[in-house]
């Protein structure tokens, strides 16, 4: 290996960051940190304007988070996560060709690292971005909605899906109705009903989904299509024939 | 100053199940009913929809607190329908001598027909006899009772046929009462039988067919709404207990007190008594049995030892403030949702904000109100969906504790920031 290998090292917290210098210092004294960073920004910022061969990145950081450093910056340098805790992230790192170190750092442990990554004489750094969805995955497992942030009038607030009775998509945005606000999102429909418990919500329309429980009449209208009125709501929901079943008589 | 009832926390869950549990179980005391218990109460889940209007048919039918209750109501309605036959006949023929005679064989006839079925039906299943026997019995003591009372019935009409022989040719002197009263009797002939068979007992047998299955069917719901309450509570367990020791946050603390050592030792001791502090006030709440009293105060505390930790390892990137009157610290307040608030606004706020934060815990009382906020300068709220599990757990918590009467509301604040507010009533749960 070149004896220019260079690394930068992103840590929030200064003192760890140091006691990560020091560590890798003794165990590779031919690296050379080129970058210190204590936040994601300059981490990515570093990075761009000075590429280095290897980057230490803790996960949990300021401005950006380390994974999203690493998309970001692009494949072009071998990366080592950092984290205090996350046991999925070790399984999925443990396949990968890139490193995860858990906090505390044993000096040992690094010692692996640092011999895993002169070992490879750095070739061509692995295809990160596959890896970090595949752990941005992971990380996020799929997970019914409970929350809804948007903008209620011009405070961003979050509402609890409880109290959702309609989602309707008005132009780009789906409008989010509860009995006292009427709030704009862009999650499309289509996601939203993945994400929805289906026996609350009832997807009644292309651009409507209801909440069931909050169906107060449902009537034909002149041309004999449905109509749906909610509580809380006064504005009647078409049904669309392809939902139309759903509210024949039992 | 008024005095309110202060929590107990049994580990805030013992609490929790009893809330969940408890209200759809309390009353058959975490037990299967016994079939064997006659003299018992019936659940309310196990009554027919139109069961329950009356006293008598929220117990078993054909026991004895039925037959008792029933009589109490039904005695009373056939010795008011034999009098009211009784004074039609005397008011119309102006004969009042025929009154006594005629309202007793009435009366006696009514009271046949309400009683004489049931009683059998009842002195039958007391006996306990094996179910198919006795079904067999009841039905048959029910058709007995029928039989007597159409006896009944027609020895009190073929009595009041003799007496009308004695009026040959005279007409009734119909007024408004004689004339309301026939087209009553006019009815009832057509619904005599129908009448007979209500009274009688019919319903009650039909009822009595369909005890065990309603019963089977009621506790087959039970045990549902059981089993989901122990689902919910041992996710709120598991949720709690992550809460309590988040690994993130430990393993963290750790990292950073190791990176102190060496060159602030200082700091490291602060950051270490930081910590012990805060697993002191979070620990005990893990064991279960220790019955804790939790007002707000103790929860401002929890959550300021656990902010200590945080700026003392953010080295002053972290400014805490907490605003909160004596009164408002004394006040009653359910454990973990005050630490959730303040973990996400550190999670969500401060950490992943470049610079300097701040978090302000503000609680204040307005007349029965209790108000509680979590500030933070941090990230802001991202617009979007999220699964949150954590507020939905504090969610979940004030909706079983309080219902309607508690609020949550999380909302960017115009100078950056989020703020959380919970509102509680002060007279408890």
């Amino acid at each position: 290996m070149s004896a220019a290998t260079t690394a930068l090292v992103a840590e929030d917290e200064a003192p760890q960051r140091r006691e990560l210098c020091a560590m890798l210092a003794e165990l590779w004294p031919e690296l050379t940190i080129i970058s210190e960073c204590e936040d994601g920004l300059c981490a990515l910022e570093a990075w761009t304007a000075n590429p280095p061969d290897v980057a230490f990145l803790d996960i949990r950081m300021p401005g950006l988070n380390g994974l999203e450093v690493a998309r970001q910056a692009g494949g072009s340098a071998h990366v080592v996560f950092i984290t205090a805790y996350d046991e999925f992230a070790v399984d999925a790192f443990e396949a990968g060709a890139v490193d995860y170190l858990l906090k505390p750092i044993r000096a040992e442990r690094l010692a692996m690292t640092v011999g895993r990554l002169r070992q490879r004489q750095l070739p061509a750094p692995i295809d990160l971005d596959s890896l970090i969805r595949a752990f941005a995955g992971r990380f996020a497992p799929k997970q019914e909605i409970s929350w809804i942030t948007a903008s209620v009038g011009d405070i961003v607030r979050m509402i609890s899906i409880d109290d959702v009775l309609l989602f309707k998509a008005e132009d780009k945005y789906v409008r989010v109705a509860t009995a006292e606000h009427a709030a704009h999102i862009r999650t499309p429909l289509k996601a939203l009903q993945l994400q929805l418990d289906p026996e609350i919500f009832w997807r009644v329309h292309r651009n409507a989904i209801v909440r069931v429980s909050a169906i107060r009449r449902v009537k034909p209208d002149e041309d004999g299509r449905l109509q749906i009125w909610l509580d809380g709501v006064s504005e009647p929901i078409q049904v669309s024939d392809s939902f139309r079943h759903r509210f024949r008589p039992m | 100053m008024r005095r309110t009832r202060p929590w107990r926390d049994e580990s805030g869950l013992e609490r929790m199940d009893g809330v969940r549990i408890g209200a759809g179980f309390a009353s058959l005391g975490g037990m299967t009913f016994s079939h064997d218990a006659l003299g018992d109460r019936l659940p309310r889940g196990v009554l027919s929809d139109l069961g329950g209007w009356t006293l008598y048919q929220s117990f078993r039918a054909f026991t004895w607190p039925w037959l008792l209750r029933r009589a109490a109501l039904f005695w009373p309605l056939a010795i008011l329908v034999g009098c009211v036959f009784a004074t039609w006949h005397s008011a119309g023929m102006g004969s009042w001598l025929d009154w006594p005679g005629l309202a007793w064989r009435a009366c006696l006839a009514g009271l046949a027909a309400v009683s004489v079925g049931p009683l059998l039906a009842t002195f039958i299943r007391h006996r306990r006899l094996p179910l198919a026997a006795e079904r067999v019995l009841v039905v048959l003591a029910i058709l007995i009772g029928l039989a007597i009372a159409l006896i009944a019935a027609h020895m009190a009409s073929a009595y009041h046929a003799e007496l009308m022989r004695g009026y040959a040719g005279r007409s009734m002197n119909v007024g408004l009462f004689g004339r309301v009263v026939s087209i009553v009797l006019a009815m009832s002939i057509d619904a005599s039988i129908f009448a007979l068979v209500i009274a009688g007992g019919g319903v009650a047998a039909v009822y009595y067919l369909g005890e065990r299955r309603r019963i089977a069917q009621h506790e087959a719901h039970q045990q549902v709404e059981r089993l989901r309450g122990e689902r919910d509570a041992a996710n709120m367990r598991l949720a709690v207990l992550q809460a309590q020791v988040e690994p993130h946050f430990l393993f963290n603390t750790l990292a950073s007190v190791r990176s102190l050592i060496a060159n602030e030792p200082e700091r490291a001791a602060q950051t270490v008594e930081a910590l012990g502090n805060y697993l002191r006030a979070t620990l005990p709440r893990l064991r279960g049995g220790r019955v804790e009293e939790t007002t707000l105060g103790a929860q401002i505390q929890l959550c300021t030892g656990y902010l200590d930790v945080i700026a003392a390892r953010m080295a002053g990137r972290l400014q805490v403030r907490v605003e909160a009157s004596e009164t408002a610290r004394a006040a009653p307040f359910p454990p973990f949702i005050l630490l959730t608030l303040v973990e996400n606004a550190v999670t969500h706020g401060i950490e992943p904000k470049v610079g300097p934060g701040a978090i302000a815990i503000i609680a204040s009382v307005d007349q029965d109100q209790l108000t509680v906020s979590v500030e933070d300068d941090g990230a802001g709220l991202e617009p979007g969906v999220t699964s949150g599990l954590g507020l939905t757990n504090v969610r979940a918590q004030l909706l079983s504790l309080f219902g309607e009467r508690a609020t949550l509301e999380i909302a960017a604040r115009p100078s950056g920031g989020v703020r959380a507010r919970i509102r509680i009533p002060l007279d408890g749960p």
